[in-house]
């Protein structure tokens, strides 16, 4: 009975103690590993938008001077000049007239020397009829009407038409361009002589500054990277390589509506955001995503949240040492501090 | 609204390769007519177009019948029509009185959505065309769930058009970028509004970093006798605002618009005679 009354009274006081100690110990710990949470992912996310801005601002500004530097090149004088002689002789002589190799010798070298120190791959003049009166590709692609010919679906001929039709530099998207053998965009901005429109200049761009760019992982990590695709049918198709699919340009998809790769989805449906959700790979990542209009392209920067998170799973694992060693010291001093009370009481009431 | 490059130019194209070389513009004597047709004239000229006429009436008057002789008396292949408000009534209603109907005359009007047929009597407008970024017409999720809930908010019997769709999807633009910087201040939201898109029912809309307008898709419809437009043209993507058309410099468009002003007495409407 006096062991009993003895333990109790010690067993109480130790329960007590550990109470008013430990709660407050643990929910401190709790506050603290959320905050440091919290505060962390706002950081992994700013340092995704500021990236995301980064890139986005590099691609575009590499786009708008494509833009510009066609639109100064229409407004010379020699462009305008070429294509009059050039519409000239294609339209009265034929295409092979003899006089053509004269224009293109007068010509020619200033194209050339435009496409490669702008580096184009191509420059086309085209008059209004849609016939590409002159290439710096030479006789491949030369002659060939863009309404009727092979090339009348490509983005070629839809930058054409959409240059006529708004009066303004238009860029087109990236597409597979057969003469190229490989994906190209295209800048084509109408040409006026005499105040009068006479065809349209347009450039050819290859696609490997922007890959450049996709594929620059400053500041993202182990696993972070960047993910350009648009929306073709139900699906969004990936547009470039990507750091864990280097084969991923124009075959890896994902279908709109699926549950995964939400960010890709969006982004490619003109929607911005920023989360924690599954990626392409099934894997869980902290993204932002975004739209760039120039080339209806939707944007995403990534890193996986096992790398994002790893400082908050390493915090995890010391607050765990942490508050073992705390339980256990507690523990101990709640005992002897118990014991130490306890046993005076428990004394006086034997000898009463 | 739409820059030159978005609605105005895209659609004298059109009627050029369309309708016919020989256009009459009539409008209503303030900035925006003035300054498009002054678009129109310099693009028409590019095209080796021709202007039969361009005649202007005051705002909200309605004394069409010398201008609408002007045109029976020309007949051109097309009337771009940039009349604004009430005087449509009055313009239209003459014009037909005059026996220019659709299938002899079209017009190409740039202030008549379909609202306004409910106005003017879709029969008497149908076969003639308008320039927007926006018809209730256009197919697709997004734009049905947009006319459906307004429907339900402003009757069976409303309809939706562009400036309606433009209000709408600009006050998203507007929360978006309230969201993102957590403030209403005025400088602040002007910044982060750049670079904002948002899926619009008419497609994917994106506020341009440099000049602030909005990438648009355009658009040409017919009037139907429904009211409704039937899309005959669309642009393939949204188009870039480019709000100083290729023809003139920056510089020489500041000029005009200021010399429009200065010469109506530092007003942007023709105040008419005092």
């Amino acid at each position: 009975m006096r062991i009993l009354k003895k333990n109790s009274i010690a067993t109480q006081l130790s329960l007590w103690f550990l109470l008013v100690a430990l709660l407050p110990l643990a929910l401190v710990t709790y506050m603290t590993y959320r905050s440091s949470e919290n505060s962390l992912t706002k950081e992994v996310m700013n340092s995704l938008i500021a990236i995301g801005q980064r890139q986005s601002n590099q691609i575009e500004a590499y786009l708008r001077e494509r833009e510009r530097s066609v639109t100064i090149l229409a407004h010379s004088t020699a462009m305008g000049d070429a294509m009059e002689k050039l519409e000239r002789v294609f339209y009265t002589k034929g295409p092979n007239a003899v006089a053509r190799p004269d224009v293109e010798r007068e010509f020619g070298p200033f194209a050339a020397y435009y496409q490669e120190a702008s580096g184009y791959e191509a420059l086309y003049l085209i008059p209004l009829d849609g016939d590409i009166a002159f290439s710096t590709k030479g006789g491949r692609i030369f002659g060939i009407n863009l309404r009727r010919g092979p090339y009348r679906d490509s983005e070629l001929t839809r930058v054409f038409e959409r240059s006529l039709m708004s009066m303004a530099t238009e860029l087109s998207d990236f597409a597979y361009f057969e003469p190229a053998a490989e994906p190209a965009a295209f800048v084509a901005t109408p040409l006026f002589r005499g105040g009068f429109l006479v065809g349209i200049v347009a450039v050819e761009i290859n696609n490997e500054e922007v890959y450049r760019l996709v594929n620059d992982y400053t500041g993202l990590g182990r696993t972070g990277e960047m993910v350009v695709a648009s929306k073709v049918g139900d699906k969004a198709v990936f547009l470039t390589p990507i750091r864990h699919d280097p084969d991923a340009a124009f075959r890896r998809t994902v279908p709109i509506g699926a549950k995964w790769a939400a960010d890709v989805q969006e982004a490619v449906q003109g929607k911005k955001g920023s989360g924690t959700l599954t990626d392409y790979r099934g894997k869980e990542v902290l993204a932002i995503w975004r739209y760039l209009p120039y080339l209806r392209w939707g944007m995403v920067v990534k890193i996986d949240t096992e790398e994002a998170f790893a400082p908050i799973a390493r915090l995890k694992i010391l607050s765990s040492i942490i508050g073992m060693l705390t339980l256990l010291l507690v523990v101990l001093a709640a005992v002897f501090v118990a014991r130490s009370f306890s046993y005076p009481i428990v004394r006086l009431t034997e000898m009463t | 609204g739409a820059a030159a490059n978005q609605q105005l130019i895209p659609a004298v194209k059109w009627c050029f390769d369309h309708l016919g070389r020989k256009f009459f513009l009539i409008g209503s004597d303030y900035v925006f007519p003035r300054t498009a047709n002054a678009i129109i004239k310099d693009h028409l000229a590019a095209l080796k177009g021709e202007v039969l006429g361009e005649e202007y009436i005051l705002l909200g008057s309605t004394e069409v019948k010398r201008v609408v002789g002007k045109i029976a008396q020309t007949r051109p292949d097309v009337i771009l029509n940039t009349i604004n408000g009430d005087t449509n009534v009055s313009f239209f209603k003459e014009l037909r009185a005059a026996g220019i109907t659709p299938k002899e005359i079209p017009t190409m009007s740039f202030s008549i959505a379909e609202d306004e047929l409910r106005t003017l009597g879709a029969a008497e407008m149908a076969g003639d065309y308008a320039s927007w970024n926006y018809f209730q017409s256009i197919p697709g999720d997004t734009n049905t769930a947009f006319v459906k809930s307004f429907k339900r908010k402003y009757g069976q019997q409303r309809v939706t058009d562009d400036p309606m769709e433009a209000a709408y999807f600009g006050v998203h633009l507007w929360a978006q970028a309230v969201r993102d910087v957590g403030s209403v201040d005025v400088s602040a939201v002007r910044q982060a509004i750049k670079n904002q898109s948002f899926n619009a029912p008419e497609g994917i809309v994106y506020i341009d970093a440099e000049n602030q307008h909005t990438w648009k898709t355009v658009r040409i419809g017919k009037i139907m006798p429904d009211g409704q437009f039937a899309i005959v043209w669309t642009s393939d993507k949204p188009v870039r605002p480019v709000p100083y058309p290729i023809f003139r410099l920056r510089s020489e468009w500041q000029t005009f618009l200021h010399d429009l002003y200065r010469g109506w007495g530092e007003k942007w409407a023709n105040p008419g005679r005092r």
